[in-house]
């Protein structure tokens, strides 16, 4: 047996570069499936954990106003096992002495439930004390012992309407009530000086957006909780409603009660919001306990920040189940070729050693252990290294756009150990089927030379004229080519695959970086000013602010948007009073302009496609807060990144919303710009939205670099690997053309050449391919904030075929130094 | 006759450096060939004539002692060099043929002499040969024979300076083989072209005009043959 070992052994060393190209293509499988899994599964389950540790709501009911009673009374419902009232509303807050106004969002701290995790200082100990978010604190200095003035609503008015008119309020039936929850109007408000006890992190915040303007800049606006709802619930006065409008009111009652507006519940796993709150009016012997407002209630599923999180990584997991998968798909057949070739190169050996009464047990086991050293080192190496660094990487890339906890991802051994077991298996089981065909013959047969393959004269050929123009290199090549078709097809399978990763990479980044372009190219403004009130007179506002040159109100409506059975999520539906301030294309080439007019209702062609409706076709506009309406869709438009709706100014009044607004798009003076400050809370011009814009897509654009480093390195090694027993396999041939006197530079063109049409063939089927890949991959990683636009530039195919050369023509380079070594005398005299 | 000296070994000696190990391949080597003479190099297995062929060839480098070509000492050749010198003046026949697979009988001939600008015609050579008729054929399609018939016919074509046969016949049955040393001789006479032949075979020693008997890395004997004989008169 020690024999065995000893050419195991040689056998590595002689033909090192092959062994570590081999087991390098195993390695960039393996560290792609382990690395990427595990990532994967990590970061999943360090948010999930994340949130039963911090015990995340599992869910949340949204009520115009609750009392202690009603929590009480949802304890008791079947499958809740706890409840508990919070408050929580969106105000804004001044700090540090300065006048500009931050957006918040405050909740009262609830026992075991949405438990923020402390990072710095301590939790609020007394109702002077708050806690803000870090990430906020951090990016504006506000740290632990800073004071801040949060304005709260001291008292507020409720309007409540009945569906059958009655104005008795005595026999006001609750079990019909129809409540309008408008947001609550400010009867009185006041600053409240606060001093920040600690900063936090949250599960209910991980991914924080700003209910005031939607936008998602972690940075901008704070989360706050405070002690209890005590010291932040306003008294609330209640009004009953006549339908229909215009209103009658009249002040029924004044509740000098403990109010909440949400209650958290913990329930038996799959109950849903209607299972636990079933009533619209929780009432008992008469007495109101609480008004629910099913929109705004919602499971643990359903929280922004939790949808938001579930989306992005269901996204990248989608990425992580194919890749991996192509990955290793290559390395294996890639292994299974390379195995073939090495056995067969020995194949005169092994006729040899059978000869001499070696046991074909024994032949067997030493190519095994050759392929299954080949598959442990290169597994191990490559699935330890990507077990290590993916799970890194991905928490750093999640982490630009989410608040995580703190990295303490357990790196198991799982995956790894998973490619570890399929590698071994592939190269054991391609190492088994290349000795058993060789194994088959007998040493005789297998000692001599196998009988050359017959060679036929190609079709070529019968154009003689053209023929006879060849050089007899490109008669060899011709030859060589269309002889052993099946080679090339394996030959070309690195490049194929190489070539599917790059386009479907490329396009991939290429199509995201459009769709910010693409969100860009929306806007027809230099800067979107959103004011500290709401603007009454425009005019005045401009005449405010001397760089203005033109400026349009525009109005954004919460809403929901429906149509054949299909309803939309909660979206934005942006109304600007003067249409040209948008810039909104029918076409995908962007040459049909689409003019807002105050009937226009735009959907973008993400939603029409979901609600499938066409131009011209009704749908069902349910405005938050407000009433709905049957409008008419005037336009498609194509919208990749933050598509929005937008309508025309008709539509404010149709589903009965507020007039009002506080933000502006402008059109700036050239040379002069605007800054946040007195009447302006924030100015974001063309740049911080391309900020914004990319940070959206910033996520997405890390895996894609993961995915093209990727192909590269799968790329060189792969052509490697085959090239190089391309020249094994000829070196006789190659020293005869040496021998001959051929120059070592016309030897290796022949070489060149041939890799040359190998390229261009796999590129040629690799595209086709790709881009089938890249279609698969565009539309499951779609999501409702970025759409990626289904098409691939020529531009993005020049660039992959460039690369894609490159690489073979580097594989091909490193190789030529291989002939160039070829020793002639030995080369020769090897039978084969 | 007087003939020109062509070839002249000086000393030659090659070592081969395996590890700590060093085989001494040649040692001070010495012979002179002349031009047009037909030599044939005789000796047992491992007694150096295949490193004196690759020596003389281009394909190997001496250790040292100079190896004069026609005037210039092949020893002290780079790469560069060595690759025009084989190019151009040396013509090998091996073997086990070395044909091009991908290239018939006739194109193998003419892919060799398309590398020397003065060639001889492919076509010609390959009649002379007696393949005319299999000019079309790959080498798979033809016997061990034929397919020595055109690596001859590839070495000659290239109308070089030397031509260098190592076991020619080593690979081919008697009959076959006595009918590829026939062609070496008739190539020897007809195109005057300087063959040098390396064999085990001593039965062979009389066809050749020069004698080269090389022992354990050394030449043991020369010997020239007052009258050489033609194969046909040669059995063994």
């Amino acid at each position: 047996m020690g024999f065995i070992f000893k050419k195991l052994f040689r056998d590595i060393r002689r033909g090192l570069g092959q062994f570590i190209s081999m087991m390098l293509v195993i390695a960039v499988g393996c560290f792609f499936l382990a690395g990427m899994s595990e990532a994967s599964y990590n970061i999943d389950k360090l948010v999930q954990d994340y949130y039963s540790e911090q015990k995340l709501a599992p869910v949340t009911g949204g009520f115009l106003v609750a009392t202690d009673e009603a929590v009480e009374l949802v304890s008791r419902r079947n499958g809740v096992n706890a409840a508990a009232g919070r408050y929580q509303f969106n105000t804004f807050f001044t700090y540090g002495g300065g006048s500009s106004r931050v957006d918040a969002v405050v909740n009262t701290l609830t026992d075991g439930f949405n438990e923020p995790l402390i990072v710095s200082g301590k939790m609020p100990s007394n109702d002077s004390e708050c806690i803000v978010d870090s990430t906020f604190a951090k990016a504006n200095n506000l740290q632990v012992g800073s004071s801040i003035s949060l304005f709260q609503r001291t008292a507020e008015k409720v309007y409540l309407s009945t569906t059958d008119g009655s104005l008795d309020q005595d026999k006001v039936d609750y079990e019909n009530f129809n409540v309008v929850y408008t947001s609550p109007s400010s009867v009185n408000a006041e600053y409240r000086d606060l001093t920040v006890s600690g900063t936090f992190i949250s599960p209910e915040y991980i991914y924080k957006v700003n209910t005031a303007d939607s936008s998602a800049v972690a940075e901008e606006f704070a989360c706050i909780y405070v002690n209890s709802a005590d010291m932040i619930a306003p008294k609330i006065s209640f009004y009953i409603n006549k339908l229909p409008f215009p209103f009658f009111t009249q002040n029924r009652d004044e509740l000098e009660i403990k109010l909440y507006n949400q209650i958290l519940v913990d329930s038996a796993d799959g109950l849903d919001v209607f299972d636990v709150f079933d009533d619209n009016v929780l009432d008992t012997e008469n007495k109101m306990a609480g008004i629910y407002v099913e929109a705004m209630s919602y499971v643990k599923e359903d929280g922004t920040a939790y949808k938001n999180f579930d989306e992005a990584y269901r996204q990248i997991r989608n990425l992580v189940i194919v890749l991996p998968l192509l990955f290793f798909l290559v390395a294996a057949v890639i292994t299974f070729i390379s195995l073939g070739k090495i056995v067969d190169n020995q194949r005169t050996q092994i006729g040899v050693m059978q000869a001499v009464g070696i046991s074909k047990g024994k032949v067997y086991f030493g190519y095994l252990m050759y392929a299954g050293f080949a598959a442990i080192f290169g597994s191990l190496l490559g699935g330890i290294a990507g077990a290590f660094s993916l799970p890194y990487i991905y928490y750093l890339a999640f982490g630009s756009q989410f608040i995580l906890p703190p990295f303490e991802m357990g790196i198991g051994i799982g995956w790894a150990s998973l490619g570890v077991a399929v590698s071994l298996a592939v190269a054991l089981l391609s190492a088994l089927i290349s000795c058993h065909r060789t194994l088959k013959e007998n040493p005789a047969q297998s000692m001599r030379p196998r009988a050359g393959k017959k060679v036929k004269p190609i079709l070529i050929e019968r154009w003689k004229g053209l023929w006879q123009r060849f050089s007899f290199g490109t008669k060899m090549i011709f030859r060589n080519l269309l002889q052993n078709k099946m080679r090339v097809l394996l030959s070309s399978i690195g490049v194929i695959a190489s070539m599917v990763l790059l386009i479907t990479g490329v396009n991939l980044k290429s199509r995201v970086s459009y769709t910010v372009n693409d969100y860009l190219g929306r806007i027809g403004y230099d800067v979107q000013i959103t004011a500290q009130n709401d603007i009454e007179n425009l005019d005045d506002f401009i005449a405010d602010h001397p760089q203005i040159e033109s400026a349009t109100k525009v109005v954004s409506v919460n809403a929901t948007v429906s149509a054949n059975d299909e309803r939309s999520d909660i979206l934005q539906i942006l109304v600007p009073h003067d249409g040209s301030f948008v810039n909104l294309y029918s076409d995908f080439e962007k040459t049909e302009k689409i003019e807002l007019s105050q009937d226009s209702l735009v959907l973008p062609h993400y939603l029409a496609e979901k609600l499938n409706v066409q131009k011209g076709d009704t749908v069902t506009v349910t405005a938050v807060g407000y009433g709905a309406a049957e409008l008419i869709v005037t336009d498609i438009s194509y919208q990749y990144l933050l598509p929005n709706v937008y309508a025309g100014e008709n539509l404010i009044e149709k589903v009965s919303a507020e007039n009002v607004t506080g933000l502006v798009y402008a059109k700036l003076a050239s040379g002069t710009s605007i800054e946040a400050g007195g009447e302006i809370k924030s100015a974001l011009d063309k740049e911080a939205l391309r900020a914004r814009a990319l940070k959206m897509s910033e996520l997405l654009d890390v895996f894609v670099v993961i995915v093209v480093i990727g192909a590269a390195v799968l790329a060189v090694t792969v052509i490697y690997n085959i090239t190089s027993i391309n020249v094994m396999e000829r070196s006789r041939e190659i020293a005869t053309l040496l021998v001959l006197g051929y120059r070592k530079g016309e030897t290796g063109w022949l070489i060149f050449a041939e890799n040359i049409v190998i390229t261009i063939l796999g590129c040629l089927i690799g595209l086709p391919l790709g881009y089938g890949m890249f279609y698969w991959l565009a539309q499951i990683t779609s999501s409702m904030n970025v759409i990626i636009p289904i098409n691939l530039p020529f531009l993005v195919v020049l660039i992959c075929t460039v690369a894609v050369f490159a690489f073979s023509m580097l594989a091909t380079l490193m190789m030529t130094r291989k002939i160039l070594k070829i020793d002639m005398v030995e080369a020769l005299k090897s039978v084969e | 006759m007087e003939r020109k000296e062509l070839i002249r070994f000086e000393n030659v000696s090659k070592i081969y450096e395996m590890g700590e190990v060093k085989i001494e391949a040649l040692k001070d080597v010495n012979f002179t060939i002349d031009e047009g003479e037909f030599t044939v190099v005789l000796g047992a297995s491992g007694a150096g004539k295949s490193t004196i062929l690759n020596i003389l060839g281009g394909m190997d480098k001496a250790s040292g002692g100079s190896v004069i070509v026609d005037g210039e000492d092949v020893a002290k050749y780079n790469a560069k060099q060595l690759t025009n010198y084989r190019r151009l003046k040396v013509g090998f026949v091996f073997q086990f043929y070395n044909l091009i697979a991908n290239l018939n009988a006739l194109e193998n001939v003419e892919f060799a002499a398309s590398v020397t600008p003065e060639h001889l015609n492919p076509a010609d050579v390959l009649e002379s040969v007696g393949l005319k008729e299999r000019a079309k054929n790959f080498p798979s399609q033809l016997s061990g024979g034929e397919q020595q018939r055109v690596a001859i016919a590839r070495a000659v074509a290239k109308n070089p300076m030397l031509l260098l046969c190592d076991e020619p016949t080593g690979a081919l049955d008697y009959k076959t083989g006595k009918m590829v040393l026939k062609l070496l001789q008739e190539v020897n006479e007809k195109y005057k072209k300087t063959v040098v032949l390396i064999t085990h075979n001593s039965y062979l020693a009389p066809m050749a005009d020069k004698v080269i008997r090389v022992k354990s890395g050394s030449v043991e004997e020369i010997v020239r043959n007052e009258t050489k004989q033609s194969i046909n008169d040669i059995d063994w």
